[in-house]
């Protein structure tokens, strides 16, 4: 099993000024700014990755998501339909658990929402259920974090380290599919 | 850390922004460039003159810039992202 990476928000206030720098550092916008993420074709592969990445892990939700300062957007999931989230497509960024990946720069490990202090008023929670969730940095060909996979469940639940390497594996991937776009673009 | 405002269904929902508040976020990233945006958003989208006067009209602006390449799509697409939550959980669910 992999200890939680939110032990009570550890760094609390002290850190939360640079974890915000990290959202809105204007490279890393750039950086998503020249990412093909709305391709049909790019989110084809990167939605067969996240069905991947749901089946291998039993997890009923999968998201490859990119992170902006001020939303997170779904460019592929697995698991919402019928949903608002689905309807709108993301969610406001102080919502989104995977913004404690761009933030911190590695996997985010929840195994039980509730039982954090901050996670257990964020309405996703409150309102939409969400218990537990992993993620791992989705980075572009310069290595800006741009996103993040993700595996969400509706139950409490712990992860080992294959769940991370699997995850990990799945996030390689994605990275190749948006590198593969850029190619495309440099071509046009 | 969560800015919220209730909805009368009981629902938590991120406050809806207005041309001012969604035109200081597009200036934020890109500086002067958004007013010409915003400008040239709303003659596309049949706003004359060029100012989108309430949130349908705010968020068609968003929506022809949503789909625009480079840093102003991208700041738009996550403007958008946001009204369209406060707009979506303040929705009735039909029973």
């Amino acid at each position: 099993m992999i200890a939680r990476s939110l032990e009570p928000n550890a760094a609390g206030a002290v850190d939360a000024v640079p974890r915000r720098r990290a959202l809105e550092d204007s490279d890393r916008l750039a950086a998503i700014a020249d990412l093909r993420f709305r391709d049909r074709d790019v989110t084809a592969r990167l939605t067969a990755l996240v069905e991947q990445a749901a089946r291998a892990m039993s997890m009923p939700i999968a998201l490859c998501n990119i992170v902006l300062d001020d939303a997170q957007v779904f460019v592929a999931a697995r698991g919402l339909d019928g949903t608002w989230m689905a309807e709108v497509g993301g969610t406001p960024v102080e919502w989104a658990f995977c913004a404690n990946v761009i933030e911190r720069g590695e996997p985010f490990v929840v195994t039980d929402a509730t039982e954090d202090p901050v996670l257990a008023v964020n309405p996703l929670v409150v309102e939409d259920g969400i218990r537990s969730y992993l993620g791992v940095p989705l980075t572009d060909r310069g290595g800006a974090t741009v996103g993040s996979l993700c595996t969400i469940d509706m139950q409490p639940r712990d992860f080992d380290e294959d769940d991370l390497a699997v995850l990990r594996d799945l996030a390689d991937a994605a990275r190749r599919v948006l590198d593969d776009a850029h190619g495309t673009e440099d071509q046009d | 850390m969560y800015t919220t405002v209730q909805t009368t269904g009981g629902r938590t929902v991120p406050p809806l922004r207005s041309e001012e508040q969604v035109l200081a976020v597009l200036r934020r990233s890109l500086g002067d460039d958004a007013d010409a945006h915003w400008g040239a958003a709303c003659c596309e989208v049949g706003l004359d003159p060029p100012r989108a006067p309430d949130i349908a009209a705010v968020v068609a602006v968003l929506e022809a810039l949503a789909g625009r390449s480079g840093l102003i799509g991208i700041v738009a697409l996550g403007q958008l992202i946001r009204a369209r939550t406060s707009l979506r959980l303040s929705r009735k669910e039909p029973s």
